[in-house]
């Protein structure tokens, strides 16, 4: 019988993967799917807290937050599209919208 | 005759001419040459008359009594400092308070003759009695620090009156050398001030007198206080190693150096040993370094005197020498016997310097009716033959000769042999001689100097020599009334032996009483005790013998037979160069002190100024700059690093929260 | 039973999460997430939130992926480059960080050490979950209805302006 902190800590690592992919991985569109993967793995957390003594409340919480992924994703992969439209690549090494850092203002 | 009924008018003494300054300096511009020097010479004059005033009743008190001591009110009153405005009368700043108004009354007179064309009177006739107020405060002064305002005083005056035609850069730069020359003397009489006051307490005369007198003979304190404040003194008097500011003094007007470089502030080291002498008396070594010093100076001037061109330089070395007398009695312990030569000195100095600018200015007059502008009118070679042109400068200057040459019956020669005996009388045979080779050059070089202008025939042209004029009354009345002191004084210090009038020795007897413990009356009593009038007498004979050796010779070359100056010169090239050129000290001085600190000032600048502390201002500067150009680093535009950025700031917050 | 489930769906869930993470083609990475998304709405399932099952496999698994399928092959994109894959070496400070924020979530686990039992609480079935959604929480539902709206006008006036402007270029 899995106990809530079984639950935490599959969220935990699936936390953890997602946050490694956003750091390692370049390509804009993997970044995103890590970034659902953290939401997911945080809607889990959520509902088993709920489980363990919270009402419906944890899964009304999940179910909110599920709304604003779906929306962040929308918004997010159009601006994956208009990035994709002005530099011709998803690799975010190639985004420089911002002028520069270190290398440019010498 | 009490502290009291006189704190008016021994106030007045300085103030009258500092009220002239004040006067002359907002108002005089308004006014003409003419109205402004009488204002001048009115208030020096009013002092004179005071000091006068005062003597007459002094003679009234006893001799115990002649000490009063005016205290005006508080000036520092800071923890166990306690200053006052205090000024002292006794026979010592009486004498030098007369002689001083005396003679700066005479030369403000003069001044009004000589400066008359000059644009900038005001200015010139404020600062001269700016300076009388300074120095009569000096000598006036009750404690040690009344006496340093008047010092410094002096000395600022002094720069301000060389420097007078400053728009000359050679000119200004005279004034700021002798000003700078001065500071560093000025500033060992500071220490020694505070060493006294350190053991002390106090810096009243009375009380410093009091404060010392416990102490053995020999002692440091009294040593290093005597010392030090004798630095002040070779700053102030121009003796080795702190002269050479004087003869580039001679850049002033031609007053000026009358009044301060030969009468009055070169007397100020002389003045301060005087009222230090209790201090010396426990500081036998300190003694004999006044006393070499004084020789060795008044030798080593006298040298350079021989070859200078220029009328003044050779006053200018002469009062060098001159003041090397003073201090070699004062070295010895003739306190009293250095004085009087003091007196004597200022006398026929202060009527050279008037008949030279009387030269000066005549010869100027020349020079601007023939519409020359080129050639140096105090330059001797292009004098001569002035005796017939100018009678009354040539007779007064030739008493002054006759008077500093040393011949009896004139003043000189009674001061300056009472020094030589005195010198002698102490066992100091090695100064008794310099002093005597440095009377000889004396005659020597004024009579060549006397010659060279007044006689032989005018070097210019008979045409131009038609243009001479004898100056106005205004000028040749003070050299007149000078002349006749400087024949006279004399009989005012007769030696013992040479009494046959038995007039006694009233300047000696005046300043008795300030001199209680001096070894001077003392050694005075017993060398005369021992009756050597044989030996006085050959000495005087001595010294007027070498000073008319000094007459022939100069009489030889340069009235007889010049070529054989000229031939003189030429055998010894490098000798000649040498005394033309001042020995080079100021080259030495350059290159040893000038050079070095002038390179210090430099490093000071580049490295300290800067480079320690603006680098340290724009370095603070420059950090924020790298700071802020190593922040930016984070706002690099690459999403890559902004996300590890979040992500580690997610990392911090969570570890905070976790962890409370 | 459910012991054996749980490691099931769990294992499902960090495999796709893997298969996310290290697939060289997009298309495989979509794949991946999928598989974690049905493996999360099993978990739903098992703790007792039926209606959230439901929702998470029609929003996230017919929805977000599909989205995320569009885009890849509106863009044309191909396998990314082994260079391109990962960020130049010697940046595995990136994954450091990763690591870092992991270890502290680990802190959740200071709380109450004692594996809590999950109690039979509300079932979250559709009535329950109704009812919770139009009493308690009314407001938070009306707001998202707002967002969506939001997002969804972001969304299209975003493409429509770069739409727009790739015109004109074609034009000029």
């Amino acid at each position: 019988m899995p106990s809530l902190n079984h639950y935490l800590l599959l969220s935990l690592l699936l936390f953890g993967l997602g946050v490694t992919g956003v750091l390692i991985r370049r390509n804009a569109l993997v970044i995103l799917m890590c970034v659902e993967l953290m939401l997911n793995a945080a809607n889990l957390a959520l509902v088993a807290f709920g489980r363990a003594g919270g009402g419906l409340d944890g899964q009304a919480f999940a179910l909110f937050s599920m709304t604003v992924a779906a929306a962040e994703v929308a918004v997010g992969l159009a601006i994956v599209v208009m990035i994709f439209r002005h530099t011709g690549s998803t690799d975010i090494e190639h985004i420089r919208l911002v002028g520069g850092g270190a290398e440019e203002n010498r | 005759m009490s502290p009291e009924s006189i704190a008016l008018p021994l106030a007045l003494i300085p103030l009258l001419p500092l009220l002239g300054a004040v006067l002359n300096g907002l108002f005089g511009r308004a006014t003409n040459a003419k109205v402004s020097g009488a204002l001048a010479t009115a208030a020096i004059g009013g002092s004179f008359a005071v000091a006068l005033s005062l003597f007459l009743q002094f003679q009234q008190l006893p001799e115990e009594g002649r000490r009063l001591l005016v205290t005006y009110g508080p000036w520092m009153h800071v923890g166990s400092l306690s200053l006052d405005w205090s000024l002292l009368l006794d026979p010592l700043s009486l004498l030098y308070a007369l002689f001083i108004s005396g003679v700066a009354t005479l030369i403000h007179l003069y001044s009004i003759g000589y400066m008359g064309q000059e644009p900038s009177f005001a200015r010139y006739f404020a600062y001269l009695n700016l300076f009388s107020f300074a120095m009569l405060t000096l000598v006036l002064g009750g404690n040690y620090l009344v006496m340093f305002l008047g010092w410094e005083g002096v000395g600022l005056c002094s720069y301000l009156l060389i420097g007078f035609w400053f728009s000359d850069p050679e000119k200004a730069s005279a004034g700021k050398k002798a000003f700078v020359v001065n500071r560093i003397g000025d500033f060992g009489f500071l220490l020694g001030a505070f060493l006294l006051f350190g053991h002390v307490g106090s810096l009243d005369y009375g009380q410093v007198q009091a404060g010392v007198a416990g102490l053995p003979v020999g002692h440091w304190l009294p040593t290093a206080a005597a010392l030090l404040l004798f630095l002040g003194a070779t700053g102030k008097s121009a003796q080795i190693p702190l002269y050479v500011w004087l003869p580039d003094a001679m850049a002033g007007p031609t007053p000026v150096s009358a009044l301060i470089h030969a009468a009055t502030m070169v007397t100020a080291g002389l003045y301060m040993i005087a009222r230090n002498h209790f201090l010396y008396s426990l500081a036998p070594a300190a003694l004999l370094t006044v006393a070499i010093v004084g020789a060795s100076t008044a030798l080593f001037a006298a040298t350079i005197g021989l070859a200078q061109r220029d009328i003044k330089k050779v006053l200018a070395y002469s009062t060098v020498s001159q003041l090397g007398y003073m201090f070699l009695a004062m070295g010895v312990g003739a306190y009293t016997a250095g004085l009087f030569h003091v007196v004597t000195h200022a006398f026929f100095k202060a009527l050279l310097f008037l008949g030279a600018g009387s030269v000066i200015h005549a010869m100027h007059h020349v020079y601007h009716k023939v519409h020359d502008h080129h050639r140096d009118p105090q330059d001797m070679r292009n004098m001569g033959g002035l005796a017939k042109r100018l009678p009354i400068t040539y007779w007064t200057f030739l008493v002054a000769t006759i008077a500093i040459a040393g011949f009896p019956p004139f003043a000189g020669f009674f001061s300056k042999d009472e020094i030589l005996w005195q010198a002698f009388a102490t066992g100091h045979w090695p100064l008794w001689l310099m002093g005597l080779c440095a009377a000889g050059l004396t005659s020597f070089y004024m009579f060549r100097l006397l010659f060279l202008t007044f006689h032989g025939t005018y070097r210019g042209g008979e045409a131009e020599a038609a243009h001479f004029r004898e100056n106005a009354l205004v000028m040749t009345l003070p050299l007149m009334l000078l002349a006749v002191l400087s024949a006279i004084a004399g009989f005012w210090g007769m030696p013992h032996f040479l009494d046959f009038a038995h007039l006694g020795n009233r300047f000696d007897e005046f300043l008795a009483p300030v001199f209680h413990s001096g070894s001077d009356l003392a050694l005075r009593h017993a060398v005369e005790a021992h009756g050597n009038v044989a030996l006085e007498w050959t000495l005087a004979l001595g010294s007027v013998a070498v000073a008319t050796l000094g007459l022939l010779q100069a009489r030889r070359w340069y009235l007889q037979k010049p070529e054989l100056a000229a031939r003189a010169v030429e055998r010894h090239p490098r000798l000649h160069d040498r005394l033309l050129n001042k020995w080079y000290v100021d080259e030495l001085y350059e290159a040893v002190v000038v050079k070095p600190v002038a390179a210090l000032c430099e490093a000071c600048s580049r490295q300290v100024d800067a480079g320690l502390i603006d680098g340290a201002v724009n370095g603070t500067a420059r950090l924020a700059e790298v700071a802020a150009q190593g922040v930016r680093r984070l706002q690099s535009g690459r999403l890559p690093h902004y996300l590890t950025a979040m992500a580690l700031g997610v990392a911090l917050l969570l570890a905070l929260v976790f962890t409370r | 039973m459910e012991g054996i489930l749980f490691v099931l769906l769990s294992v499902m869930a960090l495999g796709g999460g893997l298969w996310v993470l290290l697939r060289r083609s997009p298309v495989d990475s979509v794949l991946g997430l999928l598989t974690t998304m049905v493996a999360i709405a099993g978990h739903y399932m098992l703790l007792d939130a039926p209606f959230l099952a439901a929702v998470q496999l029609i929003v996230y698994g017919g929805a977000v992926v599909i989205l995320f399928m569009f885009v890849i092959m509106l863009l044309n994109l191909r396998e990314d480059r082994p260079s391109a894959r990962r960020l130049a070496p010697g940046r595995w400070v990136y994954a450091l960080a990763g690591g870092i924020v992991l270890l502290s979530l680990a802190g959740v686990f200071q709380g109450g050490g004692a594996p809590g039992s999950l109690a039979a609480g509300e079932s979250g079935t559709v009535e329950a979950f109704g009812e919770a959604l139009f009493r308690r929480w009314v407001y938070p539902f009306e707001l998202t209805s707002v967002l969506l709206l939001a997002a969804l006008v972001g969304a299209v006036a975003l493409t429509r302006q770069g739409q727009a402007a790739s015109k004109a270029e074609d034009k000029a």
